[in-house]
């Protein structure tokens, strides 16, 4: 039988694991192991995918995959079971013998502190920075305690290669200690982008410490991170966070026994209310300066299994430790990674053939003894050890608050009738609190700002006597086009603050879960689902908002799908065209729009799933956090991020486009100033002229309208503003007949995107892409409009 | 066409902060991802 056999409600043991490579492993690291016990919750509500609980929280896995799992229900039994699969493990475990007698190093609260003073001298402790690298997974707090250790002293870059964020900060009351927030990951499995940068990060930069900080509600599967991190050797600290939630559902943790199982400092904190955070920085610097590294690294019992594994793991660590010391890993976590047949570190340890047959060999026969492949014994052999640990310093409650309301939510916005209405409220309130309410409110107010600043310049410009040219330039050019953009400012903060929302309380993740079905016909998960949305506002957040979809392949086709989600830019232009030549049908005419620019784009998604972007569908395996109300710190610390950023960007790409263009406009070849009863003698007008025929088929040869159509390169409201002043004291109805109004706006819905847009895509996607997009922007818009003026002429 | 010095001054500014921009947009924009052996400090974006 298989979990996509299970019914909503039944639990069920799993027997074997299915599936290959980073499928596979996703599923052994998200603790989806033989033996472990899994419960079906429900269904999405277009019936794909399923969500399961298992290790103590909830997960969501797609039919298709859950197939490849097979499971065994359980034999009736009146006695009671346990939740998750503690049960399974409880019966036969001995006890784990301790390490570290609570003595040197002395950690904890129960052991000494090792202050260095004249009767404790301490040698060879290293003076001078520190660095350290803080690890968890994802919805553990990790943002949360990176915002408490550094405050407002963090600078945001990203790592070499990917456009992955990276957040450096100095520890507060620590000048000398910087911390580097690595990317939320549940395993160092070289599997993700995240996960290769974390470990290459470790590995590379060799912090002088690891803050690994655990979701303390979901310890278990937090933990398996934890012993890859410890086979590493560095020295490294334990945070419990979110222990106030522990301790208020009647639940507690064994902290000095759970480090005398793990060798390791474990710190009991509440991130969120900044409880234990400096005896986290205390703890860590300790061991960092005194190069303090994990007592124990051995997690295989000799015992277990006939020590299957425990053999297997030692005898590769004695095969290939003078290969792991001068490729400079760790000889624990190569052997591990060995087992793993990670490909990164079979060719970092430059084996010979020989010996790479031998250790085929022994995890050959370790398979065979234990009854598992390689990857399955090893996550077993992990959470083997975490339940054991757990076992005995874990009190779980019966079922936290936390959750108890989580699933009460979830009735309404996961519930199967109810799920899709609520997301699409929620999404209407998100748009007309950013376009309309609040964050229309703020535009006008910074408008209003920019407007009077401007006044206020050219007035000043105008007492200075300032040569008409430059003072064109300034006005005309460089504030006109930087200020466009800059008035976005207010918006892309509201969305963002929006966005931050639904991340923080978890609702982002239920949106995937929902959506998924639906976008995994386009070739997407359901995680591209909000980037999507919020290109019906603004490109520019939209393609930022990628950077969270895991998969690279995945973020590229968003990317390339948000220009067909017509803008709010966009709307000025239907607005003046609609009225002009559709009075009456104005809002149908816009509402057409947008229905074609979505229907373009699934075409488009299609085309794009069958030729380039084919390959395998990246794995839907994903963690349903409970709901939590959102930290304000970290909303704050976000919109900071995103509003420097897109300053950033004004005054780069757009300050130096408003200069080309404006020039463009005003001087004619000759370099002339040219006025405007004489635009159609400027450069612009005349390279407009050039490639006006290319728009005769479209009915829109006219070199006015095309010249209106590259200004709304710069900004896509430039089109109107130019359009009036190019045909200012002539109705446009007399140029233009309703057709080609009709052909001209399907041009615009789909033609290529902003500057602002495509300077964050040439960001995000480097300069290949960004032109890619540009070109086949325009080719598209082009062969639509001209399928939609013919159609019309049929008509 | 003449200017007068205050132009010319105001026109020079332009010219350097946009010749600033430039450089700075050209040479920092996703360094680490278009070269190798890039260190630490090469951060910005």
């Amino acid at each position: 039988m298989t979990l996509r056999e299970l019914n909503k409600g039944q639990s069920a043991t799993i027997l074997k694991v299915g599936g290959e490579g980073a499928l596979r492993q996703h599923f052994l690291d998200m603790g989806v192991i033989p033996g472990a016990q899994v419960t079906l919750q429900k269904y999405a509500p277009l019936g794909d995918p399923m969500e399961l609980r298992i290790h103590g929280y909830e997960l969501t896995l797609r039919l298709a995959d859950a197939e490849k799992i097979v499971i065994e229900m359980p034999d009736p039994d009146p006695s009671p079971k346990e939740e998750g699969s503690r049960s399974m493990y409880k019966k036969s475990l001995p006890p784990r013998g301790e390490v570290g007698g609570g003595l040197h190093p002395g950690f904890g609260e129960e052991g000494h502190y090792h202050e260095e003073d004249e009767f404790h001298p301490i040698s060879s402790a290293k003076k001078g920075p520190v660095t350290f690298a803080l690890v968890g997974n994802q919805n553990c707090g990790k943002t949360t305690l990176f915002n408490q250790l550094t405050g407002s002293k963090q600078h945001v870059g990203n790592f070499p290669g990917v456009t992955i964020d990276r957040k450096d900060g100095i520890i507060k009351g620590h000048p000398s200690a910087t911390v580097t927030d690595l990317p939320g990951i549940y395993s160092l499995s070289p599997y993700t982008s995240e996960e290769v940068i974390s470990r290459q990060f470790i590995l590379e930069n060799k912090p002088d410490g690891i803050i690994n900080i655990v979701d303390a509600t979901n310890i278990e599967r937090n933990l398996y991170l934890t012993m890859q991190l410890m086979e590493l050797g560095i020295p490294m600290v334990l945070a419990l966070n979110m222990m106030d939630e522990v301790r208020g559902n009647g639940g507690t943790i064994r902290i000095n026994q759970m480090e005398r199982l793990l060798g390791i400092p474990v710190i009991p904190i509440s991130a969120m209310k900044n409880e234990g955070v400096d005896e986290v920085v205390s703890h860590a610097i300790h061991v960092a300066r005194h190069n303090e590294g994990p007592a124990r690294q051995d997690f295989c019992s000799p015992t277990e299994h006939g020590g299957a594994v425990h053999r297997c793991l030692h005898a590769i660590m004695h095969f290939i430790e003078d290969h792991a010391l001068a490729a400079g890993i760790p000889v624990r976590f190569a052997a591990s990674k060995l087992i793993e047949d990670d490909k990164l570190v079979t060719s970092a340890l430059h084996l010979t053939q020989n010996e790479k047959e031998t250790i085929e060999h022994i995890i050959r026969q370790m398979e065979e003894e234990r009854g598992l492949d390689r990857c399955a014994a090893l996550a077993d052999m992990r959470f083997h050890f975490i339940l054991e640990v757990s076992s005995q310093t874990v009190v779980h409650p019966e079922e936290s608050l936390e959750h108890r309301r989580s699933v009460r939510i979830d009735k309404v916005l996961t519930g199967r009738y109810t799920a899709i209405p609520a997301f699409l409220l929620i999404m209407a309130a998100v748009f007309f609190l950013t376009f309309n309410t609040i964050g229309g409110w703020l535009q006008d107010l910074f408008q209003r700002g920019i407007d009077r600043f401007t006044a206020f310049s050219d007035q000043l410009l105008t007492q200075l006597d300032i040569a008409p040219p430059i003072h064109s330039l300034i006005i005309d050019g460089i504030y006109s086009g930087v200020g466009t953009v800059l008035a976005f400012l207010p918006l892309i903060v509201c969305l963002f603050f929006f966005l931050s929302m639904l991340e923080d309380t978890g609702y982002m993740a239920r949106i995937a879960f929902v959506m998924d079905r639906l976008l995994r016909g386009l070739g997407l998960s359901g995680r591209s689902i909000v980037p999507l949305l919020i290109g019906f506002g603004c490109s520019v957040p939209s393609i930022m908002a990628s950077r969270t979809l895991p998969s690279e392949r995945d973020r590229r086709l968003t990317v390339m799908l948000t220009p067909f989600m017509s803008c709010t830019a966009k709307i000025p232009v239907y607005a003046f065209f609609a009225s002009a030549f559709f009075p009456d049908k104005a809002a149908l005419v816009m509402m057409s729009l947008y229905v074609l620019g979505i229907l373009t784009g699934i075409v488009v998604a299609l085309i794009l799933k069958r030729t380039s972007f084919r390959g395998e569908a990246v794995p839907f395996v994903m963690e349903l956090p409970n709901y939590r109300m959102p930290v304000a710190m970290n909303v704050w610390h976000l919109l900071w991020d995103k509003a420097k950023d897109f300053l950033t960007r004004a005054f780069t790409v757009i300050f130096l486009a408003s200069i080309a263009v404006w020039f463009l406009q005003t001087f004619d070849f000759h370099l002339q100033m040219v006025t405007e009863a004489e635009a159609s003698r400027s450069m612009l007008a005349q390279m407009s002229s050039l490639v006006a025929p290319l728009f005769e088929p479209l009915g829109c040869g006219d070199w006015r309208i095309v010249t209106a159509l590259v200004c709304g390169l710069l900004a896509k409201e430039v089109v109107v503003s130019t359009l009036s002043t190019l045909f200012a004291g002539v109705a446009i109805t007399s140029v233009l007949s309703p057709d080609v109004a009709f052909t001209l706006l399907v041009f615009c819905l789909l033609y290529t995107p902003c500057i602002a847009t495509m300077a964050t895509i040439r960001r995000e996607l480097g300069t290949r892409w960004m032109l890619a997009i540009m070109v086949g922007q325009c080719v598209i818009a082009w062969v639509v409009a001209f399928l939609t003026f013919q159609t019309i002429s049929l008509l | 066409m003449t200017m007068n010095i205050q132009s010319i001054i105001l026109l020079t500014i332009i010219i350097i902060v946009a010749a600033y921009v430039l450089y700075r947009y050209l040479h920092s924009d996703n360094k680490c991802g278009c070269c190798k052996g890039c260190n630490k400090d090469c951060r910005t974006r």
